[in-house]
């Protein structure tokens, strides 16, 4: 008898340690990490705007509140319930803000005119060998229309045309 | 010693079924109204068999297509597999494991999730992966889809993957321990909200726009399969574009490109949105992201006509058994519709 209550044990304290294998947050998630990669870039990923630095990743309620009211923005939700991303249009930027539970990160973010520069200095309309010159060569991408610099999950995407800034966004690749 | 053995025996039998009846209560039951879409893949088996057309794709299928208007207006019998964030090769899995079960005149694949090259998340893939009975399909599509993170033995025992809700419980989960709610209308998930799209400014930046060599895999591995079955590939693209899931014009042309080498029918409904007569302020339960039941009924209308008339889907409606199934479905259907 004694030996069946050893078994039991046995696989109750199994099923205890295997339960203490992956921490709570990443059972909420689902354990969805962000793409690692090797690529190590120099390129800073955030920008400041109205004296508030916006970083990718970041808190985004923060950011949000220190910005002020934002000329518009716009929610919506995944599918299947799993989080909601929205879109907050200030004069010169956009910031996507994904929102999974009740934790809000700063996931994407678009620059729309020359009014902002990145920390290296580029905006809309510098030119491409500009680009190089502010960020060096360490880019993990670069096509006839775009520039692409990396680190891990966050991602520095110059597009391109005729050889000129056109866009610059700040991306979460997850 | 016989006595010992006995014991022995029954003691791990109890420690299974104790298991087993912890994993039925810890597992999602994908029952209350945000996580529904969980339990579209596991509702085709009671209605297997039989189909005109089969549907297979993302959120944009199961929202934009209704069996039930393709049998009422045009007597086609049709059920959509969908899930949501459904991958190309999740598709592909579930076609296969369908093809085992009947052999449809046409099937219908919506391309937008043929942005995605890689696996993506792993919420995303239980909603797909978990109501599929085991089969080698089944093994395949786990494969295909697992993140760095998963591993093939959670699927098997979602115990290991689970336990660790077992101090999370909700009444829910033992209500429906044995069986979560059918929700869906031969897998239209059915949306009667309003809420207007307002928004038409174009979609946030992607990193990359280039389809990717393992999307265009299964594409290929789907296309093969349906020739080899004397199966139309018909490829669609849902009319909803908005911020969050917009569709490039480099997707665009290279699935157009794509279509037109392989002589396949691909019909973008984004630019038709105005001749199938939908209204974005009536038409849209959540701001245009998807259509509601109202658009939905009126794309359904659209693609049963081309369905009918260009790919000759024959009126099934003298049938008289299956008339009498789909009466059933048909009364379901506006049940839920009229409230």
């Amino acid at each position: 008898m004694k030996r069946i209550f050893a078994l039991l044990l046995c696989f109750l304290m199994i099923f205890a340690v295997v339960s203490c294998s992956k921490d709570e947050n990443e059972e909420e998630n689902g354990g969805d990490k962000g793409i690692t990669t090797s690529q190590k870039s120099s390129v800073s990923f955030y920008v400041n705007y109205k004296s508030v630095k916006i970083e990718l990743g970041a808190d985004a309620k923060a950011v949000i509140s220190a910005l002020g009211t934002a000329k518009s923005s716009l929610s919506m939700g995944n599918c299947g319930g799993l989080g909601t991303l929205t879109k907050y249009v200030y004069d010169s930027l956009e910031i996507y803000v994904l929102a999974s539970g009740s934790t809000e990160t700063v996931d994407q973010i678009t620059l729309l005119d020359d009014a902002v520069q990145t920390p290296e200095k580029v905006s809309v309309g510098s030119a491409k060998d500009a680009v190089i010159s502010a960020c060096g060569n360490g880019y993990s991408k670069m096509t006839d229309t775009s520039i692409t610099y990396t680190s891990g999950s966050k991602n520095l995407k110059f597009t391109l045309r005729d050889g000129t800034v056109t866009g610059i966004d700040y991306l979460t690749v997850s | 010693m016989k006595k010992r053995i006995l014991i022995t025996l029954a003691a791990i039998l109890v420690i299974c079924l104790l298991l087993a009846f912890l994993q039925t209560l810890v597992i999602p039951k994908y029952a209350d109204d945000k996580t529904k879409e969980g339990s579209l893949v596991s509702e085709y088996y009671a209605e297997a068999g039989g189909h005109d057309v089969l549907f297979v794709g993302d959120c944009e299928i199961y929202e934009s297509f209704v069996p039930a208007v393709l049998w009422e207006k045009y007597g086609i019998s049709s059920y959509v597999r969908g899930s949501p964030q459904q991958l190309v090769w999740q598709s592909y899995y579930l076609l296969e494991e369908m093809l085992e079960y009947e052999t449809p005149n046409a099937v219908v694949f919506n391309v937008f999730s043929l942005k995605y090259g890689e696996p993506q998340s792993e919420p995303y893939n239980r909603m797909t992966l978990d109501g599929m009975r085991w089969s080698s399909s089944k093994i395949d599509a786990i494969n295909a889809s697992m993140t760095d993170e998963e591993s093939f033995i959670e699927y098997v025992f979602p115990i290991l993957r689970f336990h660790s809700r077992i101090t999370q419980l909700t009444s829910q989960d033992f209500k429906y321990a044995f069986g979560s709610p059918k929700v869906s209308h031969s897998g239209y998930l059915m949306q009667t909200g309003v809420d207007p799209q307002t928004d038409f400014s174009k979609g946030r930046t992607e990193l990359d726009y280039e389809i990717s060599d393992n999307a265009w895999k299964y594409l290929d591995m789907m296309r093969a399969l349906c020739e080899e079955n004397g199966i139309e590939l018909i490829l669609v693209k849902a009319p909803t574009n908005t911020m969050k899931y917009w569709w490039h014009d480099e997707y665009e042309e290279q699935i157009s490109e794509y279509a037109e080498e392989n002589r396949l029918s691909y019909y973008n409904f984004i630019p038709l949105a105005g001749e199938i007569g939908i209204d974005w302020s009536t038409d849209t339960y959540d701001k245009g992201a998807h259509l509601n039941v109202y658009g939905a009924e009126k794309l359904t209308e659209y693609f049963g006509r081309i369905l009918s008339e260009d790919f000759g889907i024959e009126d099934r409606r003298t049938d008289a058994s299956l008339s009498e199934a789909w009466d059933v479905r048909l009364e379901s259907y506006y049940k839920e519709r009229n409230g």
